[in-house]
């Protein structure tokens, strides 16, 4: 349970950050979308990754041969499986 | 390498898309001219004043001070007059082609320490018709409407949680890209970015409200 608490927590705060800068003015549309961009293609996949990985699912060769595609193979164990 | 082909058209598509900011390197001209009213306009005022406002209203606000305020870009013109007692109140009037008052309004303007500025408009009967905020980085907020509707749109907390919506999925003018960048940043996050941006944009509405 509490790795499933962590990994959304993981996920959601810094997403909550960027909308939240945004929203406010302070970054921009510009910046805004490569902070996002940041979050959606290089910080997202990490910590999918490592969850899978624990979990025993994938490989690092496998994640990166697919570009990161795998995790979607593996929805619910990353967002509902503790 | 169709992997490597999606990603350069991802790139391509996302921040070739995004608005950019336009420097105005023109000087603006003014948009509106302030002239004294005529004699003829303040003689109508006059007269639509005595028999159609409270003598409350009537005996604070001096007529030798009334104002036009003429749009130069659209010719629009309005009458206006502050109160002698309070200069953050004002009555204003529209005339019609006949030269009779067409409709009229009070004022009443506060500016905040931090620069936003809170507009206040009555009926000359005392009846708040609207209220809203014209904050300092430009943009505006409908605080209170007597009509649910503005401009066709809702106006309160649900015109500022909508229009909160509306920045995070109309980044650019382009209708098709913002289906595109919200279908490939729902994915990225595994279907999050939506549901997030309501709750994200739901705590600002209500933020707002507040303040």
């Amino acid at each position: 349970m509490d790795r499933l608490l962590n990994y959304h927590l993981a996920t959601l705060i810094p997403m909550i950050i960027i909308l939240y800068l945004y929203i406010y003015g302070v970054i921009g549309s510009g910046l805004f979308a490569i902070l996002f961009c940041l979050y959606a293609f290089i910080y997202r996949p990490i910590i999918d990754y490592k969850r899978l990985r624990k979990k025993g699912l994938v490989t690092k060769e496998e994640f990166i041969k697919s570009f990161g595609f795998i995790r979607f193979n593996y929805y619910y164990e990353l967002l509902f499986e503790k | 390498m169709f992997k490597s082909v999606f990603f350069l058209f991802l790139a391509l598509f996302t921040f070739g898309c995004l608005d950019e900011d336009l420097e105005i390197n023109e000087i603006e001209q003014p948009q509106y001219k302030i002239v004294k009213a005529t004699l003829l306009e303040k003689t109508i005022v006059s007269n639509w004043i005595s028999s159609s406002i409270s003598s409350r209203i009537n005996g604070s606000f001096n007529l030798e001070e009334l104002q036009k305020i003429v749009d130069l870009e659209k010719g629009y013109q309005i009458l206006t007059v502050l109160d002698s007692n309070n200069s953050n109140q004002a009555i204003s009037f529209s005339l019609d082609e006949k030269g009779q008052v067409a409709f009229s309004f009070l004022s009443k303007t506060i500016k905040s320490e931090n620069g936003d500025i809170t507009n206040e408009i009555y009926s000359t009967n005392g009846t708040l018709k609207i209220s809203y905020v014209d904050r300092i980085d430009g943009s505006r907020n409908i605080i209170y409407s007597e009509n649910p509707t503005v401009n066709g749109r809702p106006t309160g907390w649900w015109s500022d949680m909508d229009g909160c919506l509306g920045r995070f999925h109309n980044l650019t003018p382009s209708n098709l890209a913002n289906i595109g960048i919200s279908i490939v940043f729902n994915s990225a996050t595994l279907g999050l970015y939506t549901p997030l941006s309501i709750v994200v944009c739901v705590g600002y509405a209500t933020t707002l409200l507040e303040t």
